[in-house]
């Protein structure tokens, strides 16, 4: 898929899986990597600038076998923006659809 | 492997704060453990991932980052100079940012009063060199080329005594310097 297209929807993805259970990164990339097709380099930056953004927390979890995990929640302003942003999409990609279709 | 990916990342994305760098590294450290854990040879792993350098230019660019570039190039820089000099650029890195002056002050003097002195005595050097040879051409050269007879002998002279004079002079000052720099580098 176009990167550029790709670039603002994976936000919304990331929120989404976060939005029904909290997650580490590598979980997370799994994920996403069954539904589409991006690289590890591709989401930990997005998840370290939602981090940035507060629209996520985290905390660490020790591991039995492996380094600390390192789990991120969604945020009450994480939630808000996921609910925005998604009905935005959905909208614009209606009006896209609608569009091509004519 | 591992740790050797592990470093080069670090250094990469040295335009970043300590904090926020030491999360990115746990973050792949975990990726590549976890990869492992499902049956992947580390070689492997580190195969797959992006190169170090490519993993920053992303996160420079998600995160927005201005002059990155840059600051990696200082990192750099500084890491070289405490290698040719001995000075603890790790002092540098702790801090927030490494292109805080005002935290590193003492530091960066002392670090560009040392490469001062060195280029300055490899300066001395060089041109010591090139003045020696280009008194020695011109002892081969303006001979033939002016044909006054009379002039022949003063020139000889004059050149000759030139070279002697600058060998003695040039030799005295870059050894004094040399053994200043020594002195210092021990201290």
């Amino acid at each position: 898929m176009n990167k550029q297209l790709k670039k603002g929807v994976l936000d919304i993805c990331v929120l989404h899986v976060l939005v029904s259970r909290d997650a580490y990164g590598y979980e997370l990339l799994k994920e996403l990597q069954d539904a589409m097709d991006v690289k590890e380099s591709t989401v930990y930056p997005i998840l370290t600038r939602l981090s940035k953004e507060n629209l996520l927390s985290s905390y660490m979890q020790p591991s039995t076998d492996g380094p600390t995990r390192k789990y991120y929640k969604i945020t009450d302003l994480g939630l808000n923006e996921y609910k925005n942003r998604k009905s935005e999409f959905l909208q614009f990609q209606q009006t896209i659809i609608d569009f091509l279709n004519k | 492997m591992k740790s050797n990916y592990l470093a080069n990342l670090e250094a990469e994305l040295s335009f970043l704060n300590k904090e926020t760098r030491q999360q990115i590294i746990d973050e792949y450290e975990v990726h590549i453990s976890e990869r492992i854990k499902e049956g992947a040879l580390e070689s492997d792993v580190i195969q797959s991932l992006e190169s170090p350098k490519e993993v920053a230019y992303k996160y420079a660019e998600e995160l927005d980052i201005k002059y990155y570039k840059l600051k990696v190039f200082m990192y750099r820089l500084l890491k070289k100079l405490e290698k040719i000099f001995k000075v603890e650029v790790n002092k540098i890195e702790t801090t927030d940012n490494i292109l805080s002056l005002k935290n590193n002050i003492k530091l960066i003097f002392s670090l560009m009063f040392k490469v001062f002195i060195k280029l300055f005595s490899f300066g001395l050097i060089i041109f010591s060199i090139i003045a020696l040879l280009s008194t020695i051409l011109a002892a081969i050269i303006i001979p033939k080329v002016i044909t006054f007879t009379n002039f022949k002998f003063s020139f000889y002279f004059l050149i000759y005594g030139e070279l002697l004079f600058q060998s003695i002079f040039l030799i005295t000052i870059t050894y004094t310097l040399y053994s200043f720099i020594k002195k210092g580098k021990n201290e």
